[in-house]
Parts: structure tokens; C-alpha cells; sequence
């Protein structure tokens, strides 16, 4: 996997900044005796072993042996109770005959089209003019970050308020004697819906993320670029965004692996419709496991978007090359 | 440009305009139309508190209004006897604040194998790690459950905390904030005859305790918000449950009780909005200096 | 040697679990429990604190009655209860006594036993139940469980709003002439006169009514393609995007049309009798009852009970029959019925409910009761009931045709 020539995942990057509490030794002295730490700590695998084993025997343990179940399920015919057989790739094949699952497999790839491109602008344009506020900005992102925390039933009620017709948007729309769509029953509209709804609920965690790595710049960079007469937009382009690129580069991938999986939205707001306009491919795996009971092909489905977001996170890991920069 | 940085001082701030007369009114009006941002955006949420305060029979009414023709205080206090709730808000502190503690220790540690130590076959277990991201929960929580069976922990406190405990998330985070941490530290440190765990505990865990808090943050929501895994591996609800479970109770064959709903959701957030009231400072510094920010 | 320790101390401490079992007790049914008695577990759904200690006092009863059995409760909320019962099923850890609602016996009973023999040898008087209650816990003519709730459907109306209109309000022996009527004059000024909704049980009570067909046919196939149906489905749709008789539709909530009708945005709203209690208590108007109009072979309804049946695993069926025996048993199910949990499945233990019910409740559901049919499903129910609502949105807006509609979900969940 590409992820390997990701830089870092590799040997830890020798980092030259110097340390904060100005404990860092002298480049001589520092020199030689890392070289000699460094040949002492060739064989560490007993000491790895000891700070990894939590870490691997819990992951072993609690998740891989389900990971390796749920491949061996989805070669089985598996319903709920009663007989299960061996059935090859057939859950695979039947699936990816099917109409219904392309049809979910591309509604998954558009709300993640719509959906991250729309989390990441919002996020960063948000954290990028509060970062331009001097006091309350504490207090502007935990706002922001709030209805993260709400439980979603909560935000879910709320939202089909707003959305239904004699809803809150519709009621603007009436000031000017307008009709608002029927956003949630109609099938042009029920998609973009439930992204600005997951929008709403979702960038705050990317918010936080952008606004530390905001906070890092030295403010010194904007001040010279300002007095060089660089605009508020070059100084974006050609100072923000460089210097948070590794930020933007976590936050998308991570957003990226969540908004393929996404569930608890369409599940509590459309219930995948009208029609199949919003019905995701986690949705259709949980109807699959839980409502008809055919664990099999929940799991080959399961698979199926595991490549999916295994294959795109790999590209995502080798264009960034290009894009991130990690030598600021 | 690193050079230049570490001679600032850590409260500076990005885009802070200097100090000219056309800019400060310019300052002014942005943040006007930045709270007034915050609060169109807050408003769901000012719905979210008005209905838990209206009579059951206004939830729904038609064009639906921001306040019920009373505020019904009293709906918190159906909310909270309807079910033992505070046994929910007590399991959901408990599960969530073990379940932290449990992936600070274990991805702290794991964390430091991967970005400081050397050994073979690190990077093969470390993607591992971030490949099991990708599989959605939805078709693990059969085989899991299996798994629970045999360990005998159905209607635990272990199930409920353990098997979501080894995540990546964690370790990743961690690992890439230990990345940047010089390697000069470690090796005056070991000079100096610390041997690796003292060089863990109190060189990088200092260091790294920003970042920590970040991480807790986020795994206490994850937890504490978690709906499917405790739904199927609690068998008494009513001892073991969490307060997602307690929520969905209010959904009953019986009749929904909307306002009610409202009322235990908004009581519900105070734990979580609670920690990163605490949490905030670390929060935001903590996340930069995880290395993920400017580095 | 300070690793060898810990890592003694965390292998002792899971093999210790994993003999002494750090969980509860195993919550698969039959155990043993200290004192010699058996223990079964049951799992319902159930809301609330004051809902869930009924269940407890009707499952402390079975154990008064055999002091050798101890029941086990256990609840779940109604929505995630399915989810819950299957994903147990599946991992081969069924409680004993499964609860079930009559649409979804089909879909469980692969994990269930079959009542028969039980019945035939402990000598119970199925004759005593509701019949179509009874019916519904039938599958391919063999008995999955007995009931302890009935539920034929029935027409509640606001009757507040029906003197403003000026409508007449319905009685006995309305047809779905007058229906349509008082629904067209009750919808001016944004509110409606019906709440409709892709929800099965409701809709195809009224499609029965009008249409008389069901949407399973009487062989078990699935019949939503059939000439009946679509004329059903092409009538209680054209209310909504039509006659605008009742509000369009946003959303999946199922509880959107009582909702809608408690909040008085709709004036009439097809229910069942676990529901009406609730409904009574939320709605700050006077609450009237009436039986579905009447289509052309006169008033008919459709009906779905729930009730208790064995899972297929179940160590002691014979004990566990017994348990519910006591749980649907007249002492029980008076107990329920007093305390509003169930409109109960035994003809003889109603009136301890209809004593709390709005006015007009026991006419309203004897008729419904003498003109019921046990609503019929196929094991891919839990599925079809989704797809109905979630194919089904569209069709009320007015934005797809219903025999697309119906052909899709027809041919998506059929055989398997």
C-alpha cells in the first residue's frame, strides 16, 4: 500500500525544531551521543514489545478476531437462525449484479462528494476568521463544536422542523410568498438535505483540528507578508494553507474513512428515501445484518466498502505528496 | 521558519491585523457578523432546548413555533423519573471514563513503539492498525458479540468498555505528536541513564499531555454517544444501561414522548460539554502541537 | 522481571474471567439459578420505568403460580427490539420465551418452536382468545405463540374539529363516501383531515377496507402487484398529492401521522388500540372512536396482535409454556388491561381496559373486533414494511407512480 511511502510512516523523521523547555544539548555534543543512543537501540524489539503489547493484544483480541469472522461469514450463506452453508464469492457476485446496490454504492460516493469537500471548507473557513478574533475565540469554538455533542435524536427532530413543509424554511419563503421544496419527501432535494444537516453536525471536530494548527503559525509570517502588502487571500494561500496542509491532510483522510461509513443521519432522517435517493451503503448493511437477518451479505457488503475506502484512502496517501508540506 | 518560531511566544496569533485605524473598525464588524453566524447556527439548538420545555401535545403543531405556549419546567423532571436516568448518565460516566483511561494508557504506549523505538515489522502492525478503521462497526458487532459470549462478559462492564478500546485513532494521533518531539530529548535523556520507560514518562508524556487531552476528548464523545454496541450486549437495560439506550426508551410502542426526548437529550449533553469546558484550553493548543498542525 | 509479573497478573486475571465468567449471569434461557429453580429468560420491549415493572409483575406472577420457575426479564425499546432478538438469534443465544408482534412471526420463526404439541399436552383453551389475535401468531397453519394483546384498527377523530367544520362525525356504518367527504371539508387553512403514512398496518387496514384485498395473499405469497392492492395503494395515495386530504409526507418518522393528529394539524387518523391511551392522555381535545368506513363488502379491518412465543434453542419448552400460560392467563392479562399496557387478547378481560378508554371505545372496537382479519405477512416482512415507507414517500408526493411502486417492492422481497 502506498501509505508505506508516506513520510510518517516511516523511520521517525529526525525533527530539527528545537525543543520548547530548552533542555536541547549542544549540536555537537547532541551529535555524537544520538549516534551512540541510536547504535544502543538497534534491538529493541523486547522493549517495543512491552510498550506495544496493550495496544496489539487488545487489537488482536477485539478486533481483528471479529474482522477475520466477518470475512468468513461473507462467504456463508448466514441467516439469523437456521441453516448456514458455505456459498463462495456468491454474496459478492449478488450483490454487484444488483441494481439497488449500485445504486447505494453511488449515493455513498456522492454524499462523500458533496459531504467532505463541504466539512472541509466550512471547517477551515470558520477556523481561519475565528482564529482572526482576539477575546471569545475559546468560547466561538466550543459553540461551534457543540452540536457534536448533542445526541443526534435531538438534532434529527430539530432538523426535519426546519426541514418539512410549514417548516422553518418554508415559513421564510412564505415572507415572500414563495413554497420551499419538500426537502426530506422530495427526491431531487432529500440528498443535499442530509449533507448540509451532517455538515451542520459534523466539522466541528475538523474545526478544532484547524484552529490549533491555525494557532501555531508564528504570527510573525502574516505580519511581514502584511507589510510586504500581501491581501488577506494571498496571505490564506500562501501562508495558511501551506502551514496547516499536514492538519488538512489528517482531518480529510479521517473524514474521509468516517463519511464512506456514514449511518446514523440518513438512518434517523430519510430512512434512505424518498425512494433510494439517500439510502448509504452502511444503511443498506445494517437492513441487510439486522432487518433481513441475511448476515452473509451484510458482510460481503461490509467488504466490498472496506476496498472501496482502502483504495481511495490510497490514492489520498499518494497524491499528498504533492499537496502537504511537511517541511514548514 | 522554524527558527523564527520558537522565539515567539506561544499566544500569538495567526491573521491578527496590526494595529490601523480603518482595520479596527473593519475588525469589528467581522466579529459582529461572526457571532451573529454563531448564533444563526445555534439555533437548532435553541430548539432543541425550547421543545424540551413545550407541552406534549405542541411538539408537532402546525407552522411549528420556537415556544410552547408554556415553558413545562416540569418536563425534566418526567424525563428524569420516567427511567432510572441517572443510572444511565452514572454507566455512561463510568463506561466512557474507564474506556478513556484504558486508550490513553494503551495508545500512549503503543504510540511511542511506533514513532520511537525500532523494530522489525513496525510499520507492517502500524498499518494494521489504521486498515481496521475501514471496516464499518455495523458488521462486527455479530462476531463480537460472539466473541463476548465465549469470555462469559455478556451484560458487562468489560464488554461494554473493552472491545472499542484498541482502536487506531488513539495511537495514531499520538504517534504522530511523538514524531515531532526532537530526538535531542530522548538522547540527553538517556545520557543521563534514563532507561525507555522513564524517558516515556517523564519526557514525552509531558510533553504529549495537550495532546492527550484531545484525544480524551474525542474518545469520551465516541462513548459516551455510542448507540448499537451497548444496545445488543446489555441484557438489563435498567442497571447496565447507557444514556443512548436510555434515550431510545422514550420510543415506546406506547406513544413517543417528544418532549421528554428533548428534555433527557439536553440533560445528557451536560457531562460532555462539561469536559471540554475543562478541557478547552488543551483542546485547541493540544491539537497543534500533536504535529498535525504546522510542523 | 517486572514484566514477567504483569504479564502474569493479565493472563491470570483473563483466565480468570474466562472461567468465573466476569459478566452476568449467561443470558442464554434454562439455567439454574442457586435455589433450585429454573430460569427463563424473556425478552420484551417495554418504555419507561412504570411500563417495564408491569412486565416484571406479570412475570413475578409465573413464578407464584410454579415456584419452580423464575423469569427472567429482560427489555429493549420496541424499535431496536427486532434488531436486538435477531442479532441474538444469530449468535445462538436466544432468550427462552421470545415476545413477538404478529407481522414479524414470519420473519422470526425459523428461531422459533412451533406451539402445538405444548398446547395439545398441557391442555390450553386456545378457544378463550381473540381469533384473529390467535391467527396472527400462526404461520403455515401452526401456532408460534399465544397472544396477550389484540389489536384491530380502528378511526380516531378530533372532535373538536369536526363540530368547527360542521362535519358530521363518523359512526357506525360510515362508508368511505363520507370519509372522503369529511376529510376534503376538515383540510382548509394548512391543516388536513387525515393523517396518512406508508406505514403497513394502518394503510392497508383502509386498503382492505376500500379495496378488499390484502397485501399478502391468502396462499402466503406476497400480493402487493395484485389489481386489489394497487387500486388500494392508488386511493389512499391520491389523499395526500390528489383530494390534499391529508398533509404531505417528509421524512421516515412512523409517528408522524398520530403526531400530526395529536397536535391537531389532522383531524382523523387510523390507530391501534396499543396507541389510544396515549393518544387520549397527550391530545388536549376530545378524543372520538369510530370503525374503518365501510368499502364495498361493508366495514371491514385488519388486525395485529402480539404475544409470547419459545425460541427454537429453548432447553425446557414444557417450562417455559407454562410460564406463558400464566403470562397470557386471565389474572395477567386483567392486570394489563387495567394498567393500560395492552388491550388484551382474551375477549373476557377488555373491560378492565375500556373502563380507562375515551367514550365510545368499546363500540368502536367491538365492531373493529367482529370485522378483523389478522393481517397477513411473508418472513421478509421487517423488510418490506421498510421499503413500503421508504419507496412509498415519493408515491404520496405526487413524484412516482404506484404501480411502480408496488412492483418494485414486490419484486425486491419476493421468494428468498
Amino acid at each position: 500500500m502506498s501509505v508505506e511511502s508516506d513520510r510518517p510512516l516511516r523511520d521517525p523523521v529526525p525533527a530539527r525544531r528545537p525543543a520548547a523547555g530548552g533542555r536541547r544539548p549542544g549540536p555537537g555534543a547532541g551529535g555524537r551521543a544520538g549516534a551512540a543512543a541510536r547504535r544502543k537501540r538497534r534491538g529493541e524489539f523486547g522493549t517495543a514489545a512491552l510498550f506495544a503489547s496493550p495496544a496489539v493484544i487488545g487489537l488482536t483480541l477485539f478486533t481483528l478476531f471479529p474482522i477475520a469472522m466477518s470475512l468468513v461469514i461473507s462467504f456463508f450463506d448466514w441467516p439469523g437462525f437456521g441453516e448456514r452453508s458455505v456459498v463462495g464469492f456468491a454474496n459478492y457476485a449478488d450483490l454487484l449484479a444488483g441494481d439497488h446496490f449500485h445504486r447505494v454504492v453511488l449515493n455513498t460516493l456522492l454524499f462523500t462528494v458533496l459531504y467532505l469537500p463541504l466539512n472541509i471548507v466550512v471547517s477551515l473557513g470558520l477556523a481561519v476568521w475565528i482564529a482572526t478574533m482576539g477575546r471569545g475565540r475559546q468560547t466561538l469554538r466550543v459553540l461551534f463544536f457543540i452540536p457534536v455533542i448533542t445526541p443526534i435524536v435531538a438534532n434529527v427532530l430539530v432538523w426535519r422542523m426546519i426541514y418539512q413543509p410549514n417548516g422553518a424554511i418554508d415559513g421564510l419563503f412564505g415572507v415572500f410568498g414563495a413554497t420551499a421544496p419538500n426537502f426530506l419527501g422530495d427526491e431531487n432535494w432529500a440528498m443535499l438535505a442530509l449533507v448540509a444537516m451532517s455538515v451542520w453536525q459534523g466539522f466541528g471536530y475538523n474545526m478544532l483540528i484547524f484552529s490549533a494548527a491555525i494557532d501555531n503559525i508564528p504570527a510573525t509570517l502574516n505580519e511581514a507578508a502584511g507589510l510586504d502588502g500581501a491581501g488577506p487571500w494571498a496571505r490564506f494561500r500562501h501562508i495558511t494553507v501551506p502551514m496547516i496542509s499536514p492538519a488538512m491532510f489528517f482531518a480529510s483522510t479521517m473524514t474521509l474513512i468516517t463519511t464512506f461509513q456514514v449511518f446514523a443521519q440518513p438512518y434517523l432522517l430519510t430512512g434512505g428515501g424518498p425512494g433510494v435517493a439517500t439510502e448509504t451503503l452502511v444503511l443498506f448493511i445494517y437492513r441487510q445484518g439486522f432487518s433481513s437477518y441475511a448476515l452473509g451479505a451484510a458482510s460481503a457488503a461490509g467488504w466490498i466498502l472496506f476496498i472501496l475506502i482502502f483504495l481511495v484512502t490510497a490514492v489520498q496517501f499518494a497524491v499528498q505528496r504533492k499537496w502537504v508540506n511537511y517541511d514548514v | 521558519m522554524s527558527d523564527q518560531r520558537a522565539e515567539l511566544p506561544r499566544a500569538t496569533r495567526a491573521g491578527e491585523p496590526p494595529r490601523r485605524g480603518g482595520r479596527r473598525v473593519r475588525h469589528a464588524v467581522s466579529a459582529a457578523l461572526l457571532w451573529t453566524v454563531a448564533l444563526i447556527f445555534l439555533l437548532p439548538l435553541v430548539y432543541t432546548v425550547a421543545t424540551s420545555l413545550k407541552p406534549a401535545g405542541e411538539v408537532f403543531g402546525s407552522p411549528p413555533t420556537l415556544w410552547g405556549s408554556e415553558l413545562r419546567w416540569r418536563n425534566y423532571a418526567e424525563a428524569m423519573n420516567y427511567l432510572p436516568f441517572e443510572r444511565f448518565i452514572l454507566n455512561g460516566l463510568l463506561v466512557a471514563g474507564v474506556g478513556t483511561a484504558v486508550v490513553l494508557v494503551s495508545s500512549s504506549l503503543a504510540a511511542y513503539a511506533f514513532a520511537r523505538l525500532r523494530w522489525r515489522g513496525r510499520d507492517s502492525v502500524f498499518l494494521t492498525f489504521l486498515v481496521t478503521l475501514m471496516i464499518p462497526q455495523e458488521v462486527l458487532v455479530v462476531p463480537m458479540f460472539i466473541l463476548m459470549l465465549q469470555f462469559g462478559w455478556v451484560d458487562s462492564y468489560q464488554a461494554l468498555i473493552l472491545p472499542w478500546a484498541f482502536t487506531a485513532f488513539g495511537a495514531f494521533l499520538l504517534r504522530q505528536f511523538f514524531l515531532t518531539v526532537p530526538r535531542e530529548l530522548d538522547d540527553a535523556a538517556t545520557i543521563d541513564g534514563a532507561g525507555r520507560f522513564r524517558i516515556f514518562w517523564s519526557v514525552m508524556l509531558p510533553l504529549a499531555r495537550p495532546s492527550i487531552a484531545v484525544l480524551a476528548v474525542f474518545t469520551f464523545i465516541t462513548y459516551w454517544n455510542s448507540f448499537l454496541w451497548p444496545l445488543i450486549i446489555t441484557t438489563s437495560v435498567e442497571t447496565k444501561g447507557t444514556v443512548p439506550l436510555g434515550l431510545s426508551l422514550f420510543f415506546s410502542q406506547q406513544g413517543s414522548q417528544w418532549n421528554l426526548v428533548m428534555a433527557a437529550s439536553v440533560v445528557s449533553m451536560v457531562p460532555t460539554v462539561a469536559l471540554v469546558l475543562l478541557l478547552r484550553r488543551h483542546l485547541v493548543s493540544g491539537i497543534a502541537t500533536a504535529g498535525l498542525g504546522g510542523r | 522481571m517486572k514484566r514477567t509479573v504483569g504479564r502474569r497478573a493479565a493472563a491470570a486475571a483473563l483466565g480468570l474471567c474466562l472461567v468465573a465468567g466476569c459478566g452476568a449471569d449467561s443470558s442464554v434461557g434454562g439455567s439454574t439459578d442457586d435455589s433450585g429453580r429454573t430460569v427463563l429468560t424473556w425478552m420484551m420491549w417495554s418504555g419507561g420505568t412504570a411500563e417495564r415493572d408491569s412486565w416484571q409483575a406479570a412475570a413475578d406472577a409465573v413464578t407464584k403460580a410454579h415456584p419452580d420457575i423464575r423469569v427472567k426479564l429482560e427489555t429493549t425499546s420496541f424499535d431496536d427490539y427486532f434488531t436486538k432478538i435477531g442479532t441474538r438469534m444469530a449468535a445462538e443465544s436466544s432468550p427462552c420465551i421470545v415476545s413477538t408482534q404478529s407481522l414479524r412471526v414470519a420473519a422470526l420463526k425459523d428461531g422459533m418452536r412451533p406451539l402445538d404439541d405444548l398446547i395439545a399436552a398441557q391442555g390450553a383453551d386456545t378457544g378463550e382468545f381473540d381469533t384473529a389475535a390467535l391467527e396472527g401468531l400462526q404461520v403455515d397453519g401452526a401456532q408460534y405463540g399465544l397472544p396477550y394483546d389484540s389489536g384491530p384498527m380502528v378511526m380516531l377523530y378530533n372532535k373538536e374539529r369536526f363540530a368547527e367544520a360542521g362535519v358530521a362525525e363518523p359512526r357506525e356504518g360510515w362508508t368511505i363516501a363520507d370519509f372522503e367527504v369529511a376529510a376534503d371539508r376538515l383540510s382548509t387553512d394548512g391543516v388536513h383531515g387525515f393523517s396518512a403514512f406508508p406505514g403497513d398496518l394502518a394503510m392497508f387496514s383502509m386498503i382492505r377496507t376500500r379495496a378488499g384485498a390484502q397485501p399478502v395473499r391468502e396462499n402466503g405469497e406476497l400480493g402487493l402487484t395484485a389489481p386489489a392492492v394497487e387500486r388500494g395503494i392508488d386511493w389512499y395515495t391520491g389523499l395526500v398529492h390528489e383530494q390534499r386530504s391529508a398533509p404531505p409526507l417528509a421524512g421516515n418518522d412512523s409517528t408522524f401521522p398520530v403526531n400530526q393528529f395529536i397536535a391537531g394539524n389532522t383531524a382523523m387518523v387510523v390507530d391501534g388500540p396499543w396507541d389510544i391511551l396515549h393518544v387520549s392522555s397527550e391530545s388536549d381535545f376530545d378524543l372520538g372512536m369510530a370503525p374503518l368506513p365501510a368499502g364495498p363488502d361493508g366495514t371491514r379491518t385488519l388486525s395485529a396482535g402480539s404475544g409470547f412465543g419459545i425460541a427454537k434453542s429453548c432447553p425446557v419448552p414444557e417450562k417455559a409454556f407454562a410460564a406463558i400460560k400464566v403470562l397470557t392467563g386471565e389474572k395477567v392479562l386483567t392486570t394489563l388491561a387495567a394498567e393500560g399496557r395492552a388491550y388484551p387478547a382474551r375477549p373476557a378481560t377488555q373491560q378492565a381496559w375500556l373502563d380507562n378508554a375515551p367514550a365510545g371505545a368499546a363500540e368502536a372496537l367491538g365492531t373493529a373486533a367482529e370485522t378483523a382479519e389478522s393481517m397477513r405477512t411473508t418472513p421478509e416482512w421487517p423488510q418490506i414494511s421498510t421499503d413500503l415507507v421508504q419507496y412509498g414517500i415519493p408515491v404520496f408526493n405526487g413524484a412516482t407512480p404506484a404501480e411502480a411502486f408496488l412492483a418494485q417492492v414486490q419484486s425486491e422481497n419476493s421468494g428468498g
